[in-house]
């Protein structure tokens, strides 16, 4: 009989009589037995695990940790102007139903007969970012839209395999650029276009003087990390193409029920974030990216993610669902395949298949407006404050800078003092874009309203006396 | 009137091997629903959630013509062809989707080797959904984020604990990525002292780790050399020594690995590594057979990862999102992806002065809600409980080894006698005998109302295989059911084959035809469906 046994709810064979059964069954008289053959001198054995006592009850356990919890201050509790890459969006209640439920939150990789239903969603959710993209390949989410960026560009590589070069933007989010810099060194010569500092967009010339016969892809993000609307992709497409280069899009896929998809000027693949399609933010635990191709066999071989396919039954007239490109991923090719599909971040697709559901073209094209809006009401009233500037001209869907030089104050300044007015001050730019100043990315999505701007630029002009 | 053998006390706990007609569910029927697709429900013009359009004042401000707010060239000419449907129908669809799955909270058991499916509970799914987690925003400043900086911290001191390293961080979003941190951290080590690539260019990995263990240092630049077992089970001391020479720059691999075993050499394998200036790392997936038992540190690893979503009892999500922290010795600490999470005394923050740090692995600070549902759990149970996990598991597993070790045709694979969390099988004499593939037999498992059993990552050395993993959450009697299982698809195997050859027969959804094979059947959506089927 074990010494010092005690019941777990979580663990029923702790149970002394069951214990008991069970060890009479194998046949030994104490689980120590089991690992009597890990080598003495590695063999943690009798020694206390550094950790604290257990902490039995649910209910103290609850205290402990919601204590904690409620030391942080939520976008809930102050109005948020945060954004760059997640954003406080509308959670449509179904969304948060779905998420929640057990079944959803509990399934793993049960056989396709079985799991059918999950396997539904799943092909769902590939089909609606088919359709709101206008590609034709897509398959399991990357973990989030930085992923998904560098998978993008890998996999264009793969495809255009013997080139060494890739040209990205200047004007995405630093620590995306650090990321993807890092991954893709083993593979790939990094080139870095200048930002035009007009607009906040790419300087054109620049970026096209850096693509060659041996840029094997270009990588441009349409709203930009400033938030930018750039019209000019569709000429720079065609010129990367006529290089032999391919075109990757990174976008915010709330975009484009309103926005015209990169399929249409010109991209071979489009990636991006899913956050802004229903899933809460949690600290950034909440993200989701995706990659798209066209449906074409040299780009299907070379998809780095697990994808499935639509297939007919035994039974006339009825479809299942089950994967299509396993040989071709990871989980066959192992070092061969040049990316990893694995988990990755799939509940999120029962969350953005209910949002696209629920939200329809129409919602989709509606949300993209009231946002549109939003923003360009906020960047007007804003730009009336003294000292405060819009640095960059360029039309904008929710996000957009903010520039305080002439305030004589830091951004760091501007939003301490904001946060006595309970509010989330943009996010500082001044260290990722020192080139910029005090500037600061302020997003406003449909969850603000007028009445919220308007306090906003209230608060700004008593902080800035 | 016939005694309902599940309930009756005296059929329970019962010494001998029981009758498996009088435990299992041989009238399971899985609801089938025929539930169209989101696009052939609803007619268009309906809609399920009507939002707040901009205020009226806002709009008049630029006016109607929104091309005065955005670009008119950037305008979507085409709508997206998406849903229109009203939303309770909705509900309706995702409802009736979610009955045709197994999932952890509803089946028997769900003994899915390596994936350790464990109970999850529920209570901290009331801690992840609070406002004061779920809306708060990644970029903003330290002070107002005490809370969940606290619990990443202590979540760090945890695995320190467990592990016996010293560095940690949270970020990698899953264990696939994890490896990959740790991939790259080898490699800037190695470049740090001047073994770039070109002086030592190999990873020493065996063939049951997971794919993303040669995958990940290969999109590094390096060589995996890929080692075989013996008829022990595992690589002999002699074939690492053999593989292990200068231009060794690391070894990546499980321990207890897939098939049960830790490996007796591993000690002995890891200074071998070192000798040639190589990095150890361990891929703590299996972490369910060791907790407590034997950590990193004294096994002489330098690093390794876990998966939170598997050993410690955050869910699934189908796949993901999950978490793959990763403990580094002092040395490394330096390498460590930016930011980490630290306290100066007074308050916790987001550190982000690591100049040689590899930069970054993920968004932000990793997959937070994973690691909030994992600290609740490390915390529910403290030091006695995690070994109580071990001890538990692991006497599962063997117990659970002695019934199937009775059937007929099945025996565990490779002769190293002592098994820890998980155990492969071979089903090979069965399949040998009756042509029926342990796929087969593990889908007619599905027909008693039991979740996916895990046969092997590819290549599949032991033939046949199959790796239950019954974790310590499980019950005896959901094992015993488990065994009673198996003992009736053995036997139906050899007297009642219809019943396995077209198996699942009871579940939402029969059989895909062979036509999957064919490329010009595949269709990842609804234009390339409607394109091959002419609608």
């Amino acid at each position: 009989m074990d010494k010092n046994l005690k019941v777990y709810p979580y663990m029923p064979n702790t149970v002394p009589e069951v214990r008991q059964e069970m060890l009479d069954r194998v046949g030994i008289k104490s689980v120590d037995e089991l690992f009597a053959h890990i080598p003495e001198e590695i063999r943690f054995g009798d020694k206390e695990l550094p950790l604290p006592e257990r902490m039995a009850s649910e209910q103290t356990l609850s205290r402990y940790i919601t204590g904690m919890l409620k030391k942080n201050t939520s976008c809930d509790d102050f109005i948020s102007f945060l954004g760059g890459g997640v954003a406080q969006h509308y959670i449509p209640a179904v969304c948060d139903t779905m998420v929640q439920k057990g079944e959803y939150l509990t399934t793993f990789m049960g056989h396709y007969c079985v799991d059918s239903g999950k396997y539904q969603v799943w092909w769902e959710f590939q089909s609606l970012i088919c359709d709101l993209t206008g590609m034709e390949m897509m398959g399991w989410p990357a973990q989030e839209g930085a992923t998904s960026t560098w998978s993008a560009i890998l996999t264009a590589a793969r495809v255009n395999a013997g080139r060494k070069e890739a040209v990205v933007a200047g004007n995405i989010d630093p620590d995306k650029m650090r990321n993807l810099k890092e991954v893709c060194r083993a593979k790939l010569d990094i080139k870095v276009s200048e930002i035009d500092h007009e607009t906040g967009l790419i300087d054109i010339d620049n970026f096209k003087s850096l693509i060659s016969e041996n840029t094997a892809c270009i990588y441009v993000e349409n709203p930009t990390f400033f938030g930018g609307i750039d019209e000019r992709y569709e000429d720079l497409a065609k010129y990367a193409h006529e290089k032999g280069a391919y075109v990757v899009v990174y976008v915010d896929p709330i975009s484009l029920g309103l926005l015209e998809t990169p399929k249409n000027y010109g991209a071979d693949v489009i990636c991006g974030e899913l956050q802004s399609l229903g899933i809460r933010m949690q600290f950034g635990g909440g993200m989701s990216g995706f990659v798209a191709t066209p449906f074409e066999e040299k780009w299907i071989v070379e998809y780095p993610y697990l994808a499935l396919s639509r297939y007919k039954t035994v039974e006339e007239g009825e479809f299942g669902y089950a994967s299509m490109n396993y040989e071709t991923v990871s989980y066959n090719k192992r070092e061969d395949a040049g990316d990893i599909t694995s988990t990755c971040s799939a509940l999120w697709s029962v969350a953005v298949a209910c949002y696209l559901t629920l939200m329809g073209p129409e919602g989709l094209r509606e949300v993209g407006e009231t946002m549109a809006y939003k923003a360009a009401y906020a960047k007007k009233r804003l730009s009336e404050i003294e000292g405060v500037a819009i640095p960059f001209d360029a039309k904008c869907l929710k996000e957009f800078v903010v520039n305080f030089n002439d305030t004589g104050k830091t951004v760091k300044e501007i939003n301490k003092a904001l946060k006595e007015y309970k509010i989330f001050g943009g996010h500082d730019l001044s260290e990722g874009f020192p080139q910029f100043g005090q500037s600061a990315l302020y997003c406003v999505t449909e969850s603000r309203t007028k009445e919220e701007i308007d306090y906003l630029v209230d608060s700004l002009k008593e902080v800035l006396k | 009137m016939k005694p309902n053998y599940l309930s009756d006390e005296k059929f329970r706990g019962t010494k001998e091997f029981v009758d498996p007609q009088r435990i299992i569910r041989d009238k399971f029927q899985q609801v089938r629903w025929q539930e169209p697709l989101c696009y052939d429900i609803g007619r268009p013009g309906e809609r399920g959630v009507l939002l707040d359009y901009a205020e009226d004042e806002i709009v008049d401000e630029f006016g109607d013509d929104i091309g005065n707010v955005v670009p008119k060239s950037m305008l979507r000419k085409e709508p997206p062809r998406l849903p229109e449907v009203g939303q309770a129908r909705v509900v309706k669809h995702f409802t009736r989707l979610s009955e045709q799955m197994s999932s952890e909270d509803s089946t028997i058991c769900f003994p899915l080797g390596t994936c350790t499916m464990k109970y999850n509970p529920k209570i901290h799914e009331r801690f992840a959904n609070m406002p004061q987690f779920a809306e708060l925003h990644p970029r903003q400043d330290d002070d107002t984020v005490q809370g969940i900086l606290e619990i990443m911290y202590k979540m760090q001191e945890y695995l320190k604990a467990l592990s016996g390293l010293d560095g940690i961080t949270l970020q990698p979003a899953c264990g696939s990525q994890g490896v990959f941190s740790n991939a790259r951290i080898l490699r800037a080590y190695q470049e740090d002292r001047g073994f770039g690539l070109d002086k030592k260019d190999e990873i020493i990995s065996t063939v049951f780790s997971h794919p993303c263990n040669p995958a990940t240092p290969a999109m590094s630049g390096y060589k995996v050399i890929t080692l075989y077992p013996d008829e022990t089970g595992y690589p002999s001391l002699e074939k690492f020594k053999a593989a292990i020479n200068e231009r060794t720059a690391g070894m990546i691999i499980c321990c207890p690995d897939d098939t049960g075993i830790f490996n007796p050499d591993i000690a002995e394998i890891n200074r071998a590594v070192h000798e040639v200036g190589g990095l150890c790392i361990l891929d703590s997936a299996n972490a369910n057979g060791y907790f407590g038992w034997a950590r990193a540190k004294e096994s002489g690893f330098d690093m390794t990862h876990w998966n939170l979503h598997k050993s410690f009892a955050s869910p699934h999500g189908g796949a993901g999102p999950g978490s793959g922290p990763i403990a580094v010795r002092e040395d490394l600490k330096e390498y460590l992806p930016v930011p980490t999470v630290d306290f100066d005394g007074e308050k916790y923050f987001l550190n982000y002065d690591h100049p040689k740090s590899i930069g970054k692995v993920r968004s932000f600070y990793g997959n937070v809600g994973v690691v909030l549902r994992a600290f609740s759990w490390v915390t529910s149970l403290g030091k006695e409980g995690m070994r109580e996990v071990t001890n538990t598991a692991v006497l599962n597993s063997n117990y659970l080894r002695t019934y199937l070790e009775e059937l007929d045709g099945i025996e565990v694979g490779f002769n190293m006698p002592q098994r820890l969390h998980e155990i492969r099988y071979s089903l090979d004499k069965i399949y040998q005998d009756t042509g029926f593939d342990s796929d087969l037999i593990t889908q007619r498992l599905n027909d008693f109302g039991i979740g996916g059993s895990f046969t092997s990552h590819h290549p599949m050395i032991v033939p046949n295989p199959i790796t239950p993993e019954p974790t310590e959450t499980y019950s005896k009697e959901e094992i015993d059911e488990y065994a009673a299982a198996m003992k009736e698809i053995v036997r139906e195997c050899y007297e009642e084959p219809e019943l396995i050859a077209h198996a699942p027969n009871n579940c939402s959804f029969p059989n895909i035809t062979e036509e999957m094979a064919n490329p010009a059947s595949q269709a990842t959506c609804r234009s390339v469906f409607e394109r091959i089927h002419k609608k």
